[in-house]
């Protein structure tokens, strides 16, 4: 789950092995590619990312 | 003596060095799993992509940062752009010289210059822009939005005299050889020659004050005593982690969006800046990979061009970048990497040119270093002139 603190420094999308995120001013995560590897939200510099069960 | 220095950004990691190089037990603290803040390297797509700055230094190995990093026994190989710049205006590309503004549009900035330095009336830049040609409006615009994210509007004639007079005794741009992320690299590899340590994804969760001193910083589940805490995180951050706030203006950041681009062909062709005048949005593009082939795979180029945030609007902001470059890259097959948007908490600048309230905090140990306390310069030049205001008060 992105939150509100994301202002899209694409950190996450650069990191992310499986090209599961998009960012356009906002970080965007594809559900269906995601492994939940958790990359994207240790280089989250915002915290903004958060893994949903 | 020891010092902890929170956050291993650029402006983190030389105050570090210069510590370390006085005699301090150094420790630096960084959140994230990496160093370098908004001055690394990450790599996408075997493109070495930044985390913020454009691999390049506002005044290449002559200015602020390069001298600071040789004082310092920094190896770093920073090669001058030539030319420093182009303007591209009305469809057609000029090499920047000396003599950019019509002879008529100088006379008038060294007279304003003259009445700023006689009588101190000093006014914002735009009512300068205002009254002069064009083409060197547009340029001004081009100038700010690349190097500082900012307008004529928000900074006052004597700061913009400061940056004007530091860039004609240094010139242009230079680019770091493997990009941010060697200067970064090479001043770990320091500061470890000195036994300075840098613990990753070690969170500073709060700097505990006594009679007047900073006295500890809380990390992890450890409370540490230091003589010295430099904080790399901005006056407003560094408040957060004291619990009282200490500053009496606000401080205002800057905004901005960069765009990296893959093309397989040279674009721009050279290692200087293409500042665009013709655009809405995008202030200026460079492509490092003509002085560095290795910051790109083999026989591609990296094109980065950045633009201010001039509303608030983030996608409405990034339409009008998007439509600006379709038309400067028209004939050239493109493909855009990443558009990073810096703002809000995660910015261009913690604190917008001109308006540094500088290095020192009310407390005599506890220091700022960094975007949100620079000297009078651009960006990472900014902050060599803080980092060597800290040396000079240590």
């Amino acid at each position: 789950m992105v939150t509100d603190s994301c202002v899209g420094c694409a950190f996450c999308k650069i990191v992310c092995k499986e090209f599961a995120i998009d960012v356009l001013g906002r970080a965007e995560v594809d559900r269906e590619k995601c492994v939940e590897c958790k990359l994207c939200v240790i280089y989250c510099p915002l915290e903004a990312i958060r893994v949903v069960e | 003596m020891k010092a902890a220095i929170i956050g291993s950004g650029l402006g983190g990691l030389l105050a570090a060095n210069v510590l370390a190089k006085k005699g301090y037990k150094v420790e630096v603290f960084e959140k994230l799993p990496f160093a370098g803040g908004r001055f690394t390297n990450l790599t996408y797509k075997d493109f070495e992509l930044t985390t913020g700055a454009l691999h390049m230094i506002p005044h290449g190995k002559r200015g602020p940062l390069g001298k600071l990093l040789r004082d310092l026994g920094v190896k770093v190989e920073i090669v001058d752009s030539k030319p420093e710049g182009e303007t591209l205006y009305n469809n057609n590309r000029e090499i920047l010289t000396k003599k950019v503004a019509p002879f008529k549009t100088l006379m008038k900035f060294y007279a304003k210059s003259l009445v700023y330095k006689v009588f101190g009336r000093d006014f914002y830049l735009s009512e300068f822009q205002k009254r002069i040609d064009e083409f060197s409006k547009k340029f001004l615009d081009a100038f700010l939005g690349w190097s500082l994210s900012i307008t004529s509007s928000d900074i006052l004639f004597s700061k913009f005299l400061k940056i004007y007079q530091q860039t004609m005794k240094f010139k242009g741009p230079g680019v770091p050889i493997g990009g941010c992320k060697a200067v970064i690299d090479r001043l770990i590899e320091n500061l470890e020659s000195y036994n300075g340590k840098i613990y990753l994804k070690r969170k500073a969760k709060a700097i505990i004050v006594k009679d007047g001193k900073v006295k500890e910083v809380f990390v992890k589940n450890d409370r540490t005593k230091y003589d010295v805490i430099v904080s790399n995180i901005g006056h407003n951050e560094t408040q957060k982690l004291i619990g009282k706030d200490y500053l009496r203006t606000e401080l205002v950041e800057s905004s901005g969006i960069k765009y990296s681009i893959a093309l397989n062909e040279p674009f721009i062709g050279h290692s200087g800046i293409l500042f665009t005048l013709d655009t809405q949005r995008i202030s200026g593009l460079n492509e490092v990979t003509n002085v560095d082939p290795n910051l790109a795979p083999d026989g591609k180029h990296l094109l980065m061009a950045h633009q201010p945030m001039l509303t608030s609007n983030v996608k409405y902001e990034i339409s009008l970048g998007l439509k600006d470059l379709k038309e400067i890259l028209k004939g050239y097959e493109y493909e855009i990497l990443a558009i990073q948007s810096y703002t809000d908490g995660w910015p261009v600048n913690r604190v917008k040119a001109g308006m540094d309230v500088g290095i020192e905090t009310p407390y005599n140990n506890l220091f700022v270093v960094g975007d949100g306390a620079k000297g009078d310069d651009i960006e990472v030049d900014g902050i060599a002139l803080g980092i060597i205001r800290l040396g000079d008060i240590i």
